[in-house]
């Protein structure tokens, strides 16, 4: 039975400022969901996988289009969504699950489940924000763990948390699907789609570009690292390739003064920010000169990231002068592995992998 | 059972009769909002009534004071100069608060509306069941208040006070979701609703009578302003059968009429509320 069913739904936003340009974060996308699939979102940041999630829970309108939800559904965009510092952590339990839908009779039956699955033990009755932030990320999961919602939505809520709690959260999204309900995952975390979901959807730049198999789509995601909408006039291609070792990056560059010297940056950083990596060609004195104003750059290296999602900023310059900054203009993504060939990729902290020994002496 | 299962239709425009639906639905979000707000006041009960009273007994002992010693004439007034005060100033402080109230919570929630489903609606109408709250205990001290001053109490009161209640609560609605409306719209006008609330509070007949005003325009200004009715509808209580309340059906008028002015305000904000925020 179909239980989401999408008919070419956009959504566009009015800018503000600029003369009424819209920009359609959703293109008259179409899918269909049958009952007990477990289906992943995979795309950039800002490709319209968030957007696609609120318009289904009821967040925000579409600009267009249909979409029609058979059954009970909760979404989580945030964990702990409405907790009250003041409040006790009973409260905000209650409080938390009226705000995502779920009736306080409900939430009663399961309450003792949900305190002893929160693990806070005796800081239930202690206001919130006694809590540390570990304790409060658990209160919020629990209400989540014991939703009894046909279909669960969920964005990205495993990026937040320790290895120990993204792992336990996990589990439980698998006795959900044991349990044949429908699951919409939206996650960055390729390695978790793919042992989620069997199915899963690659958004970009607003249109559903895959829909298929996960290992198909993931493989799909990774190959089609191009950028689309640049939205410069110097850099009108950007794509690139990355491996488990090895990225390559390639630039098209037009529009520039011919026989200048031209001078090229590139960063990249987790998604906390934290620059990993800095290239240019200023380094290793390379001179750069455009010939008819065009220049086509690729750059190589060797990397050790874990698998992951990094963004990646472009500076472009001649004569010494700023052309353009770009900040986040694409994403490199590291395709899932098991670094030091380790069972739980996640539990690994760090987004640098090394060459490393330990030895008794 | 498949056929059990609720069916819920995503379209770019919400049907009237879906919105009225979820509002009633969702019922118990709302109860939970209003708990969390009156919770987190009355943890402490003896601040949380302070806070609740605080504002109309201020501005209720400063107005007092600079007529007094400004030996201004109080004897206008039907009623005791302090009691018809008090009244006006419990009308007075409940719009201010519901409209206050409700542009603060569209934006301290501004989290809330884009992460989670529920009627918006909600979010001005919590703040109101709270003013409610706070306006039975402003109300409690108007009565003790009479008492003491040996007012006598008729039986009508209640009467009145419902009526008086009745008119106000719709316009002070109304009010709230056009400045949230507003605000939605242009988040600078936060800056000025409180000062025009603030303004009315010389532009009401608070401490002054409109009886004594002469002026034309003025008297159309009350005749039609549902919120100077309330303050009328509460004083004319204490005397039942000095009746001054021909402007009723204006009153009533006006203030349904903000009401469906506002509710239709909100319901276009609404649709863009979780882009614009």
């Amino acid at each position: 039975m179909t239980v989401i069913e999408v008919l070419s739904l956009s959504k566009s936003y009015q800018l503000k400022g600029s003369n009424f340009a819209r920009f359609d974060a959703l293109k008259n996308v179409s899918f269909s969901i049958t009952e007990g699939e477990s289906v992943g979102i995979i795309g950039h940041n800002g490709a319209g996988k968030s957007t696609l999630l609120k318009l289904l829970s009821d967040v925000a309108f579409p600009t267009s289009g249909e979409a029609k939800v058979v059954g009970t559904f909760a979404s989580l965009l945030e964990v702990g969504t409405g907790f009250h510092p003041d409040l006790s952590g009973r409260d905000n339990i209650f409080l938390n699950a009226s705000i995502i839908g779920i009736p306080k009779k409900e939430v009663g039956e399961e309450l003792e489940n949900i305190i002893s699955f929160s693990g806070v033990g005796k800081f239930i009755d202690e206001p919130l924000h006694t809590y540390s932030s570990g304790m409060k990320l658990r209160l919020a999961f629990s209400v989540l763990a014991h939703l009894k919602t046909d279909i669960i939505a969920l964005d990205e809520v495993l990026a937040v948390g320790d290895s120990m709690f993204q792992m336990k959260c996990m589990e439980r999204i698998f006795d959900f699907k044991k349990q044949g309900r429908t699951i919409l995952f939206v996650s960055h975390n390729l390695s978790a789609v793919k042992k989620l979901c069997e199915r899963t959807l690659v958004i970009e730049s607003g249109e559903i570009v895959f829909d298929g198999a996960s290992d198909l789509a993931i493989q799909f995601y990774l190959n089609n690292q191009k950028t689309s909408g640049l939205n410069n006039q110097f850099l009108k291609e950007l794509t690139n390739h990355c491996t488990t070792k090895n990225a390559t990056i390639n630039l098209n560059i037009e529009q520039l003064e011919s026989n200048v010297e031209f001078d090229f940056g590139l960063n990249i950083s987790d998604p906390s920010g934290n620059q990993l990596y800095h290239f240019s060609n200023r380094f290793i004195d390379q001179r750069l000169i455009p010939e008819n104003g065009k220049l086509n750059l690729k750059l190589d290296f060797n990397h050790s990231l874990k698998p992951g999602n990094y963004s990646v900023s472009i500076y472009l310059g001649q004569n010494h002068e700023e052309l353009a900054w770009m900040e986040n203009v694409t994403e490199l993504v590291v395709p899932p592995y098991n670094p030091y060939g380790f069972h739980n990729p996640d539990a690994i902290q760090s987004a640098m992998i090394a060459d490393f020994n330990i030895s008794t002496t | 059972m498949p056929s059990q299962k609720p069916i819920r239709v995503i379209r770019a425009k919400q049907p009237l009769s879906i919105w009225i639906k979820q509002l009633w639905q969702r019922r118990e979000t709302l109860w939970f909002f209003v708990w969390k707000d009156l919770k987190v006041q009355y943890q402490k009960p003896i601040f949380g009534l302070l806070w609740s009273v605080f504002q109309p007994l201020i501005y209720f002992a400063v107005i007092l004071s600079v007529i007094r010693f400004s030996g201004r004439t109080t004897s206008e007034t039907q009623l005791p100069f302090e009691l018809y005060l008090l009244c006006g100033l419990a009308i007075w402080n409940f719009t201010t608060s519901v409209i206050l109230g409700g542009i603060n919570s569209m934006q301290s929630n501004a989290g809330l509306i884009t992460k989670a489903s529920f009627p918006r609606l909600y979010l001005i109408l919590s703040p109101l069941i709270k003013s409610m709250f706070d306006l039975v205990i402003v109300l409690a001290i108007i009565v003790v208040t009479a008492m003491a001053m040996q007012v006598q109490i008729p039986l009508l009161f209640p009467v009145y006070l419902f009526l008086s209640i009745l008119l106000v609560l719709p316009v002070s609605f109304g009010f709230a979701c056009i400045s949230a409306a507003f605000i939605v719209w242009n988040r600078h006008f936060r800056h000025a609703v409180p000062i025009l609330l603030y303004a009315t509070l010389f532009v009401l007949p608070i401490f002054y009578s409109m009886d004594k005003i002469e002026n034309q325009w003025l008297r159309f200004f009350y005749h039609f302003n549902p919120i100077a009715g309330a303050m009328e509808v509460l004083r004319n209580g204490f005397n039942p059968f000095y009746w001054n309340l021909n402007p009723m059906l204006a009153w009533s008028a006006s203030s349904i009429f903000v009401l469906i002015v506002g509710t239709f305000f909100f319901r276009r904000t609404e649709q863009t509320l979780a882009d614009k925020i």
